[in-house]
């Protein structure tokens, strides 16, 4: 079947070739995954899930979900290692800029690129799951901040209660980040004019909304990191690092607002998208189903004449897609949840639900993220070192060549695969274990809890199977 | 107890699962002879792990793929050999493998090449900015 699929949109390519993104930086060599890894890692899913409860079911009640507010800093750090690091992120995120506008204009050649989008939103992101809120240490906009209150006094801000907007300027800004990262075709010049565009917004967005709220729930990379950051195995106090269970920083998550909870959708939803766009059935969804049953009566029979209109309305039509990917989410959340409410003829609202779930979903969307993005972390973090060496990308990287660096490490495919199940498979087991901790802690039965957590593993069934789906099916030729 | 009990259902429940539904190795199929390839019109083309090389012809006029596979799909170990005639002057760079191949106007040039890396290798012409296809080595 996919074969013949296959064929299909091969021959649609050949006839007229839906225009190739401009995204031709971070290219991915991950090959699909075969359908029989792809119908294991679902039932696996599926049986450990109901295993899983069955154990819960069967263990002591629980202390419930520990609410009190962790004071998570990383305040621990010596002082000479705190500065140490906020220098380097300062001075990496000069070195971005000034690199990009200077530097060759090869996206592979120049620093920033792969500094930003590989070393960045990729490493230290999963570095950040790992060890805990660095990010909050390092975030280089605060720290600019930081420092021009040091003479004008803090930026209490110009708006009342801010707080009111929830994370809504992160979610934002979110939205336009993976706008940019997915359509915007960047270079390494327009890169660094978005870092100063985006210094911009975060020195006009504090001064605004006050320092204190901006980057807590303004600046998005400070949302994002933060919730990334609950998922860390160490827990950091005023008075020493702690252990925990990984994720289970996850259980002190609280969103508070809706716009938190759309935030933990996106997450899940650009990565599905960004790799559903890629694949068969998106493009003749688009290029062939549509053409046959709109297009076509719309825009006459002739391809040819009509390709111009096509590829425009093309690219509207992907822009519309990633911007409503998260609601079509959020409908599935919603509707498993009021699913849940029926069945256990619960008093609480579906509001409440809905906020107090929201952080067990990042599990999954961390791993959705892991599974798509990780192999780029070897095929061009390799060669981060050698790009650090020469920012500017002049070809003079001669002092590092006697170290014999690789600089480009591709993983075996097999290999590649079968982490990609094995992580969406455990990321899955995850969330079904944290759901079922924050319903015994919000419904007030253990009966009633455990009746809420059938909707819940309907719901992370088809957000697991939906990302071992996308990873199954045959790209298209051509995509990137 | 019960944890340990659970944790070893677990487990067999994850390998049982893996055995069963990995498939058994599929037996070799014949080489494929290179010549009626041409005429097979962008359909991926498999071509089992063997000695021989496998061959494949791809034509491009007016910016497009005129002729020949759009996804070619060998196994790891192969040897490649790609035939490309274009009717422009280009150069050809295979991804992944960072091959690249001058390609004269109108004239037949050939990339050989050992598939001993697996994965999904798009390959494009430089100056028509064509993605003209990809190379999909399976894992032995």
């Amino acid at each position: 079947m996919h074969t013949a699929r296959r064929s299909v949109a091969a021959l649609l390519t050949l006839l007229l070739a839906p225009p190739a993104g401009a995204h031709s930086f971070g290219k991915l060599y991950n090959l699909p995954v075969p359908l029989w890894l792809y119908l294991y890692g679902a039932v696996a899913a599926l049986l450990l899930s109901f295993l899983v409860m069955a154990w819960l079911a069967s263990q002591p009640a629980a202390a419930g979900v520990d609410a009190d507010p962790e004071d998570e800093t990383m305040s621990v750090l010596p002082r000479w290692l705190r500065h140490l690091l906020q220098a380097g992120a300062l001075g990496l995120l000069a070195l971005a800029i000034v690199s990009g506008l200077f530097g060759s204009q090869d996206a592979y050649a120049n620093f920033n690129m792969s500094g930003f989008w590989i070393g960045f939103v990729l490493g230290f992101a999963y570095l950040v799951a790992l060890v805990g809120p660095l990010y909050a240490v390092v975030n280089p906009w605060r720290l600019m901040v930081g420092g021009l209150e040091r003479f004008s006094g803090p930026w209490l801000g110009h708006v009342k209660a801010p707080e009111r907007l929830g994370v809504l300027p992160a979610l934002l800004l979110y939205l336009a980040f993976i706008w940019v990262e997915l359509f915007g075709g960047t270079g390494p010049r327009q890169l660094s004019w978005l870092l100063i565009g985006y210094t911009g917004v975060n020195l006009t967005g504090a001064w605004w909304f006050g320092s204190r709220y901006w980057f807590a729930q303004g600046e998005f990379f400070a949302v994002f990191m933060r919730l990334l950051g609950r998922c860390s195995p160490l827990v950091w106090r005023r008075d020493g690092v702690g252990l925990q269970w990984p994720f289970a920083g996850l259980l002190r998550e609280r969103a508070a607002h809706w716009s938190l909870l759309l935030f933990v959708l996106f997450m899940l939803s650009s990565t599905a998208f960004d790799g559903l766009r890629e694949t068969v059935p998106w493009v003749s969804l688009y290029w062939q189903d549509l053409h046959t049953l709109l297009w076509s009566p719309l825009f006459g029979e002739d391809r040819i004449a009509s390709y111009p209109r096509l590829v425009t309305l093309y690219a509207w039509w992907q822009g519309a897609a990633l911007l409503l990917s998260p609601f079509a989410y959020l409908a599935v959340y919603l509707a498993c949840l009021q699913a849940a409410l029926w069945l256990t003829r619960s008093s609480l609202s579906l509001k409440t639900l809905a906020l107090r779930f929201a952080p067990t979903l990042i599990p999954i969307a961390l791993v959705y993220h892991l599974t798509h993005y990780y192999t780029l972390l070897f095929t061009q973090g390799a060669q981060l070192p050698w790009l650090l060496a020469d920012p500017l990308g002049t070809g003079s990287e001669w002092a590092w060549r006697w170290l014999g660096l690789p600089r480009a490490y591709i993983p075996d495919a097999g290999v590649v695969w079968h982490t990609q199940v094995g992580l969406i498979v455990a990321g899955h087991i995850v969330s079904v274990v944290l759901a079922h901790r924050v319903a015994l802690a919000l419904f007030a039965s253990r009966r009633e809890a455990t009746l809420s957590q059938l909707p819940m593993l309907l719901l992370m069934m088809l957000y697991t199977g939906g990302g071992l789906w996308i990873l199954a099916q045959p790209l298209n030729p051509g995509a990137h | 107890m019960k944890n340990i009990l659970a944790l070893l259902i677990g487990a067999a429940l994850l390998v049982g699962l893996f055995l069963w539904f990995r498939p058994a190795p599929a037996p070799m199929p014949l080489p494929i002879a290179a010549a009626p390839l041409a005429t097979v019109l962008a359909t991926p083309v498999a071509v089992a792990s063997a000695p021989v090389a496998a061959v494949f012809e791809i034509v491009v006029a007016g910016g497009k793929l005129a002729s020949g596979p759009a996804v070619i799909s060998v196994t790891q170990g192969t040897p490649v050999t790609l035939r490309i005639t274009t009717d422009h002057a280009d150069e050809l760079h295979l991804h992944g493998y960072d091959l690249t191949l001058k390609l004269p106007k109108g004239q037949a040039a050939e990339l050989s090449f050992v598939a001993d890396r697996s994965g999904r290798f798009e390959y494009e012409l430089h100056h028509a900015h064509l993605d003209l296809g990809a190379l999909e080595v399976q894992p032995r």
